[in-house]
């Protein structure tokens, strides 16, 4: 009798295997076939970063611009999605990539297999990575990817149950800023409570490696790219790494042009805090832009 | 250990194999290694909390067998009396001293008496509710004389240790649990299958229904000062779901795995949602307690078997308790106080026993009666877990108090409102599997008599799946910390 037992249970337990392999696997070949990333036909610039670049450029204000930037996201899954951008939008012509104090930090790690991280973006983009991006996050956080291949899994099943291919509104936009606690940053500092000082000598090598990575897929792809840093208010604290930063950019980024809005003028009232612009900032920093574009010059 | 993780998936199968293949051999053997496998499962929280565990063994140990030997009336009671004093300090102790402490504090204060005393950091040892009540039973049952003390203390460790039921229940009655260590047990086919079966409907109900739940539940609960009337009460909605998948599901777990080693534990919940009134939901809901509570406390305290005015003060007395029982906070004294608001006016009435059946037996269609009567239990009993959930009686009231308010009428407003709409979706089939499999003990039992092998193996198969789709929001069990 037990050996009857095992032998069902046995070829349940296959058949259940079998289910998981299809609903998780099946999906990512679907989407990877059939995701679309189209966008508007006059769309020819765009801006892809985490949420500096996310806050301040508000696409309605510059012209065939559209922010493809989401808070949080490190370049390693920034990548895929300016693979499939260039691939489905032959009309880009220039591409900007935020690259800012933090970008070097070790923390960067996290934001690619932290499991906050990987469990907001690995399920958006595990259909478009490669067999050497899933490793690599396998061998830095096992327990995070078992934990968010379900998750993966229903959303995608999901998304190729409904039909929804459509990728252009999932991928990052402008958010505006609406609250603001630069006041209550700004008093503290007064009181001589100070954030903490960002200084970490140790750098996130795979964080840079991707942002080469995004460099080539651009120059693959025969787009011109540039890397940006959007306004960043005098207080933040990462830019007590600035040395290390210019050091770095230099050297591994030389070839590439930089446009350093760092200082770019505004005032405490245009920043939600000392990292992000606000939404009035955002306003005057992208009509500037979109005016720096057209006569293609960039001092402030 | 978990019984949603990988290491129970892990220790299960090879506890399993070494059961049946090794330790098959005669009835002693078998009882070392369930009493071994229990403290290695226990252990692998933390190690340390063994000693507790066998002290509360030993102590009831041999206590029951000293009240067997003695006929001395006076002897038995202070033997008895000392088992209690033993089990419940250590209860008190670990679960309920900062907060007789604060409340001491508070009392004091509120005469003028200002003073600090700093609470201890006590880590409340995982299932002592538990465990505590199932010897103090045994004990209470061998003083009754209900029960011949066991000299066996492998079968009586093994008996109090049972893993699959250690941490959270079901309560076992000695008198039900301890004579299944006198026989060795052979395996079963059916019994097996069905205790698989049981598993994966109770994973079902962990994973699939409670971990998503209590996704928009801590949501909701932990910022309802940002939400209007309608979305607080989706928010209960979700607790009440969260909480049943919760506890019946690993009470299905436990009763499951218990059957794979060819025992078999006490119903825990008979479907207590589709309850009528209160006091079926009462005789529905954590029967392993409810029924502990009765023998134990109630029916000794005189039942309802005085005047008015003692079945009023028992009644309050026993709900009370009981929402104490489940931790030391106020808010789940609130919520044991009513329930038993709401259960009084059935017992005065002498129509607490009117629905023993369950609702609309032999039938698929419950009459518009059946409906109206469990749509106004499950709001009432809604109603209730919103003490039971609050932090504290503040934050009750203030949800209760933006729920009664014009806010109800707007349309709910929170984060992730179309994957919450999914998981309604799947509550919804949830219950509509319950209500077709009422009539049995658990709703998919012998699934394959009622719709055939093939069909059951399908069935199988998308409850399996279902439940590694919606695996990414692991919680633990709201229980193990009662």
């Amino acid at each position: 009798m037990i050996r009857k037992f095992s032998i069902k249970l046995f070829f349940h337990t296959i058949l259940l295997g079998f289910s998981i392999i299809l609903v998780t696997i099946v999906p990512l070949f679907i989407l990877e076939k059939n995701a679309t990333f189209i966008l508007p036909d006059d769309v020819n610039l765009l801006v892809l970063g985490h949420s500096h670049s996310e806050c301040a450029f508000d696409d309605k204000f510059i012209g065939n611009f559209r922010n493809l930037s989401n808070a949080g996201q490190s370049y390693f899954y920034l990548l895929p999605k300016l693979e499939k951008v260039l691939e489905q939008n032959p009309q880009v012509e220039k591409v900007f990539i935020e690259f800012s104090n933090g970008q070097i930090e070790e923390r960067m790690n996290d934001w690619i297999w932290g499991y906050d991280k990987l469990s907001n973006f690995f399920p958006t983009y595990a259909p478009f990575l490669g067999w050497e991006d899933n490793m690599m996050l396998y061998q830095n956080n096992r327990n995070g990817l078992h934990s968010t291949i379900p998750i993966m899994a229903k959303k995608n099943l999901g998304k190729v149950l409904l039909g929804d291919f459509n990728y252009s509104d999932d991928i990052g936009k402008f958010k505006p800023l609406e609250k603001s606690i630069i006041d209550s940053l700004l008093n503290n500092r007064k009181n001589g409570t100070k954030e903490p000082e960002v200084t970490n000598p140790v750098i996130s090598e795979i964080n840079l490696q991707y942002l080469k990575k995004m460099i080539l897929k651009c120059e693959t792809f025969g787009v011109e790219v540039i890397l940006i840093r959007s306004p960043q208010h005098r207080f933040y604290n990462y830019r007590a790494n600035e040395g290390l930063f210019q050091k770095i950019r230099r050297e591994r980024f030389n070839d590439i042009e930089f446009l350093d809005f760092n200082d770019f003028p505004l005032s405490d009232e245009e920043f939600g805090d000392f990292a992000h612009v606000n939404k009035k900032g955002a306003i005057i920093f992208s009509n500037w832009f979109d005016e720096a574009l057209i006569k293609n010059d960039f001092t402030f | 250990m978990l019984f949603n993780s990988i290491d129970f998936a892990i220790f299960l199968p090879v506890v399993f194999i070494l059961y049946w293949f090794v330790f098959n051999k005669n009835l002693k053997a078998q009882n070392f290694f369930i009493f071994a496998s229990s403290y290695f499962f226990y252990g692998w929280w933390d190690w340390r909390f063994l000693f507790l565990v066998l002290f509360s063994t030993l102590v009831d140990f041999f206590i029951g067998l000293e009240i067997g030997k003695n006929s001395n009336p006076i002897k038995r009671k202070i033997l008895l009396s000392t088992s209690m004093i033993v089990n419940l300090s250590f209860l008190g102790f670990f679960k309920y001293y900062n907060f007789f402490l604060e409340n001491f504090i508070d009392a004091f204060s509120f005469f003028g008496y200002d003073f600090t005393v700093d609470g201890l950091k006590i880590i409340l040892p995982v299932g002592i509710s538990f465990y505590t009540f199932q010897t103090m039973s045994y004990t209470i049952d061998v003083y009754r004389n209900k029960l011949k003390p066991t000299n066996d203390l492998i079968v009586f460790t093994a008996f109090v240790s049972f893993f699959p039921q250690l941490v959270a229940g079901p309560i076992e009655r000695a008198t039900n649990l301890l004579p299944q260590f006198y026989t060795r047990r052979k395996f079963s086919y059916s019994q097996s299958v069905n205790g698989i079966r049981q598993i994966l409907w109770g994973l079902f109900k962990k994973i699939v229904i409670a971990d998503n739940s209590a996704e928009y539940a801590n949501l909701i609960f932990n910022n309802s000062a940002d939400y209007n009337g309608s979305t607080l009460v989706i928010g209960a909605l979700f607790f009440t779901f969260q909480i049943y998948g919760d506890f019946s599901g690993y009470s299905d777990i436990a009763i499951g795995t218990s059957k794979l080693f060819g025992f078999s534990l006490m119903r825990n919940f008979a479907y207590p949602y589709f309850s009528r009134d209160i006091a079926e939901f009462w005789r529905r809901w954590h029967i392993s307690l409810s029924t502990w509570f009765r023998d134990y406390l109630y029916i000794p305290l005189g039942g309802s078997q005085g005047g008015t005015l003692m079945k009023v003060k028992n009644t309050f007395i026993i709900f009370v308790v009981s929402g104490f029982w489940h931790g030391a906070n106020w808010t789940f004294i609130v919520w044991g106080f009513l329930n038993a608001c709401y259960f009084l006016p059935l017992l005065l009435a002498n129509k607490n026993r009117n629905n023993l059946e369950i609702a609309s037996q032999g039938r698929f269609f419950p009459s518009i009666k059946e409906v109206l009567n469990i749509s106004m239990t499950f709001s009432l009993t809604v109603f209730a877990w919103i003490f039971f959930r609050a932090n504290d009686i503040g934050h009750a009231w203030a949800i209760v108090s933006e729920i009664f308010t014009n806010s109800i009428l707007e349309i709910p407003n929170f984060g992730g409102k179309q994957d919450a709409m999914v998981i309604f979706g799947v509550i919804i089939f949830f219950m509509f599997i319950e209500w077709w499999g009422r009539e049995h003990s658990f709703p998919i039992s012998e699934i394959d008599k009622r719709i055939g092998s093939k069909k059951a193996t399908a069935f199988y198969i998308l409850i399996g799946t279902m439940v590694y789709l919606f695996s990414g929001q692991e919680q633990e069990f709201i229980y193990f910390q009662f």
